[in-house]
């Protein structure tokens, strides 16, 4: 899951990107201005967006209404000062999904991000279940068999992303896209490491054929 | 007020229209008793003066009829009356009233019954050529004057039912009147019940036909509906803005702690987030203090603590105060001062100057010069803030004195080295408070100049 952060004050900023990647296992893009906010969130396939609304260049509801008007589905959550009901109101009408005021807890603001991207892929349950392979997205636990599996956090990434697609070819470069920060080097061979990796730590027997290989167009995680 | 007009009116026309009536009764009853006199006078015919007179009088049937009696003072018996049997009908006894001077007359009340009546008795010398005695003639009559009474009665009864009619047609009118004119002021009054904080209408959108007598206070109400509008606004934004800039350091303070309580981390991480928070705590003091600076200004308007200063002195100081600054950006800090009297509050002048040279110090090219000068001329006393920068857009100046304003450029630093808006604000603030200006001119070429001009004394 990949998040952009458009919030001016840069320390915020970076204490976001932080835990979300720390309690939340995203990747996270900052990005300190309006102009350079609304190039980025229409460029880049993001999961999520959280957006200051005042912010320099761009105010953050013009950010929102330009990406509406541009079609882009991307689920927002406004983070704001700005707390009246009429602000909050027009919050939601311009586009947000979600509106939450500063002064903020963090571990509220890390659990609306995931309800957020797991309602943006149809999932309504926090765990995950797809076969014999169980996410509980909120401990980030991996069971397979009734067995605990442990990930590295860039194999979990991988791991809940397919999931969330379960039955869903994903390419390469949509796996890069969306599990990378623009300040990875993106190699795409870095996922195919991933993948064996998973696959011999998730069935090290090999007695199921969990990712499939859908040879030119990516990945594919079945249902059994 | 009208009732007691009438009231005087009924009671002076009353006393005059009872005046009148007893007058014409007491010039009939003396043109009679003259009558009588003259008749008495023909001393040959006494006889025949006795039929004249009751002629006169008419015949006595009624108790309504006059009554007389005339008598030669010697004499037992009455000559003439209006029964010679002596009877007297009237509750008038003429024993014990004193009888008038000879030549005189006098009046008396007296009653038939119930029946008032007015008398009069003569008592006039002797004027019988024959007589050799020569006894004062008296007469008295007694005419009916319930009439009087009556017509007085009929009067005020008139009197009294005009008053009551004039009374209930006044207060209607006045009703009707005032209910007229009161109209377009009830309308006004619904439409000024209506509004509120959130409601500021004008009334002269609401009420256009308003009579030319309410349009002046119609006029006068919207220019203070605008102008309580406008401040309304004014402190509505100021709220709103007050409130990010308090949320935003709150918010990125626990941001930073609960970032780093999230896990584990090693004693420099934390070491780190506290040195962070100190910093943001650092600025979130300064602008609660500049607020509070702030609210305090709009709150006093006495000058019972303004002293007289010596700007000169006092602004020596600042710049001294100010020189390690300008040492440790490494740029230089001049200053050169004239003596200047002005009246004020020494702290607030003293916030204000310090203000514009820790901005220039802080926001100006880094180490480069700050001149601060002074003059003072025409009973006004300049004080520049001069530096080699020339930081702030011509289309910012006239906003740059705005609070919670930034210019376009230091809003892209780093929250640590961002102002909090209000330096200048409160510089303007405090410039008006002592009823002088503040203006600002920069540009790359010459420079940025902020420009203190107060009266001076």
């Amino acid at each position: 899951m990949r998040v952009l952060i458009i919030e001016d004050e840069a320390r915020l900023a970076r204490n976001i990107a932080q835990v979300l990647k720390e309690s939340a296992n995203f990747a996270a893009d900052v990005c300190t201005e309006g102009v350079d906010g609304l190039h980025l969130a229409k460029t880049n396939p993001y999961d999520l967006i959280v957006l200051d609304l005042t912010l320099p260049g761009m105010d953050g509801l013009d950010i929102l209404g330009k990406l509406r008007g541009a079609g882009k589905t991307v689920a927002v959550l406004i983070l704001t000062a700005r707390d009246t009901s009429s602000d909050i109101i027009t919050g939601f009408n311009t586009g947000g999904d979600d509106y939450l005021t500063k002064p903020f807890d963090m571990g509220e603001l890390v659990a609306r991000c995931k309800a957020l991207v797991r309602r943006a892929y149809g999932q309504t349950h926090p765990e995950i279940k797809v076969g014999k392979l169980t996410i509980d997205t909120v401990a980030r636990r991996v069971k397979f068999n009734n067995k605990e599996v442990r990930l590295t956090a860039m194999e979990y990434r991988t791991l809940e992303y397919l999931a969330m697609r379960v039955g869903q070819i994903v390419s390469k470069t949509d796996l890069l896209e969306h599990l990378y920060d623009f300040n990875w080097e993106r190699f795409s061979n870095v996922m195919e490491v991933y993948i064996s990796a998973l696959r011999r730590k998730l069935d090290p027997d090999r007695k199921y054929d969990l990712i499939e290989t859908v040879r030119g167009q990516g990945y594919l995680l079945k249902e059994n | 007020m009208v009732v007691a007009i009438i009231a005087v009116l009924s009671v002076t026309a009353y006393v005059q229209f009872h005046e009148t009536l007893k007058a014409g009764v007491d010039s009939t009853l003396l043109s009679q008793a003259e009558a009588v006199t003259v008749s008495m006078a023909a001393d040959d015919s006494l006889l025949e003066a006795r039929k004249e007179i009751q002629a006169f009088f008419g015949p006595i049937n009624d108790t309504k009829s006059p009554v007389y009696r005339v008598w030669f003072e010697s004499e037992q018996e009455d000559y003439v009356a209006s029964d010679l049997q002596g009877n007297w009908p009237l509750d008038w006894d003429i024993r014990s009233t004193e009888a008038p001077a000879i030549g005189n007359h006098k009046f008396f009340e007296a009653l038939r019954g119930e029946i008032p009546y007015r008398l009069l008795w003569t008592r006039d010398p002797d004027l019988r050529a024959s007589s050799s005695t020569k006894q004062p003639l008296n007469i008295i009559i007694a005419a009916y004057d319930g009439h009087v009474d009556s017509q007085i009665g009929d009067f005020l009864h008139v009197l009294l039912i005009m008053g009551v009619v004039v009374i209930i047609l006044s207060i209607g009118a006045t009703l009707l009147i005032l209910k007229w004119g009161m109209k377009p002021v009830a309308g006004i009054t619904t439409k000024m019940n209506e509004i509120t904080g959130k409601n500021m209408n004008q009334l002269s959108s609401y009420v256009t036909d308003a009579p030319s007598e309410l349009r002046p206070f119609i006029r006068a109400w919207d220019e203070m509906i605008e102008r309580l509008a406008l401040a309304m606004q004014q402190q509505r934004r100021f709220t709103a803005d007050a409130s990010h800039e308090l949320r935003t350091p709150l918010a990125i303070v626990k941001s930073t702690l609960q970032t780093a309580r999230s896990r584990k981390r090693s004693s420099e991480t934390y070491e780190s987030a506290m040195d962070q928070s100190l910093e943001d705590l650092e600025r979130l003091e300064h602008l609660i203090e500049q607020l509070l600076t702030l609210a305090h200004l709009d709150d006093i308007e006495s000058q019972s603590d303004w002293q007289t200063i010596d700007l000169g002195n006092l602004t020596t100081d600042i710049c001294e105060q100010y020189l390690p600054f300008a040492k440790q950006k490494n740029g230089i800090l001049k200053w050169q001062v004239c003596p200047a009297k002005v009246t004020g509050n020494g702290e607030q002048l003293k916030r204000l100057l310090a203000n514009l040279i820790d901005n220039a110090i802080k926001y100006g090219p880094k180490a480069s010069e700050v001149f601060v000068s002074m003059h003072s001329s025409n009973g006004l006393v300049n004080v520049s803030v001069h530096d080699k920068g020339g930081r702030i857009p011509a289309e910012e100046q006239k906003l740059i004195f705005n609070r919670f304003y930034r210019i376009r450029k230091a809003r892209k630093r780093a929250s640590s080295s961002k102002g909090s808006g209000l330096g200048l604000a409160l510089a303007q603030e405090i410039v008006q408070k002592h009823r002088g200006s503040i203006t600002v001119q920069s540009n790359p070429k010459t420079g940025t100049d902020f420009v203190v001009t107060l009266p001076h004394i």
